[in-house]
């Protein structure tokens, strides 16, 4: 049986959850205030502890641990999430980035990273690993405020990237493998890609679709709003 | 006295909103877990901390007519022999 990690998260993350609203409810209906409490015993099966006791160590899990839990599981089912093609297909307004890059005619960088398989697994999150969720705290920024203006539709297409593709994403696999080095103009130009003064995409043409492409009505939008399979 | 109920009920809102992005992994679940049901977590564990430390400080400060029979007759002796 093969058991994916995320799956292991999805279960514990459930049973934390669980865990925490039945412990809530328990925390919710009891009353710290009553004497009698103080004096009844609750057995735990190795100790019996006086019930007073036991309902505030409860509060503490139910509402600091149980909650921790549970935010750790959601969080690292955010970040890890972000990581997989369907992840960026969730959002429709990326439907045209990922449609063109697994269309096997398309002419375009991530279409053409796809087919050839240069990149195996998380093709999105490999180029744009600076941007998003999946990058630093300025880019996780970035991302919530995407998920904000997704969700409340505050948003027009076509959507425009408001940073600039850094070049490390291409150099980070491309830099000084044999077939990069024998380019001259990588040389002549190896200054500027580093400084982010002349992007990659000046040589290597369009990385997706053209903004216009990606406007609603026109010719190519239908296409490339096709549901993935 | 149910001293954490609000807290209780906001908790488990927001597990309840939890759960249901980690089973069910989307745009809108995300952003309901990311903007409901964590500020949620974090209002229910502060009203619970912030009971927690009005208990501490009654317990270290008790009223008078709070504190034990002894150390109320200590307390009444002392103001007289100031007075």
């Amino acid at each position: 049986m093969n058991i994916d990690f995320l799956q292991v998260v999805t279960v514990l993350g459930t049973v934390v959850c669980v865990l925490g609203v039945l412990a809530c409810l328990y925390v919710a209906r009891t009353r710290f205030d009553q004497t009698e409490s103080e004096l009844r015993r609750i057995s735990l099966g190795v100790a019996r502890v006086p019930a007073l006791e036991f309902a505030k160590l409860l509060a503490f899990g139910a509402l600091i641990v149980f909650p921790a839990g549970a935010v750790f599981f959601a969080n690292y089912h955010t970040f890890e999430g972000v990581h997989e093609v369907r992840g960026c297909a969730g959002c429709h307004v990326m439907l045209p980035m990922v449609n063109d890059m697994m269309d096997p005619k398309s002419m375009t960088l991530a279409a053409r990273h796809f087919r050839n398989k240069w990149i195996a697994e998380n093709q999105c999150y490999h180029c744009h690993s600076d941007y998003g969720l999946g990058g630093n705290l300025e880019a996780k920024m970035t991302g919530f405020r995407h998920l904000a203006r997704y969700t409340t539709r505050t948003y027009h297409e076509p959507i425009h990237a408001r940073v600039r593709f850094d070049n490390k994403n291409c150099l980070n696999c491309h830099a000084r493998t044999p077939k990069f080095e024998a380019v001259q103009s990588h040389h002549t130009a190896g200054r500027k890609l580093a400084a982010n003064e002349m992007i990659c995409l000046n040589c290597h043409g369009q990385a997706h679709p053209t903004s216009l492409q990606r406007t609603p009505g026109s010719a190519d939008y239908a296409r490339l709003m096709g549901r993935t399979p | 006295m149910r001293l954490l109920q609000w807290e209780s009920w906001c908790a488990i809102l927001a597990f309840a909103l939890t759960a249901f992005f980690i089973l069910s992994p989307g745009p809108y679940p995300m952003a309901i877990f990311t903007f409901i049901a964590q500020p949620l977590f974090a209002i229910a564990g502060l009203g619970y901390i912030v009971k927690v430390i009005q208990d501490v400080r009654r317990h270290t400060f008790p009223a008078v007519e709070e504190r034990s029979p002894s150390v109320q007759a200590a307390t009444a002796s002392a103001q007289q022999t100031r007075s």
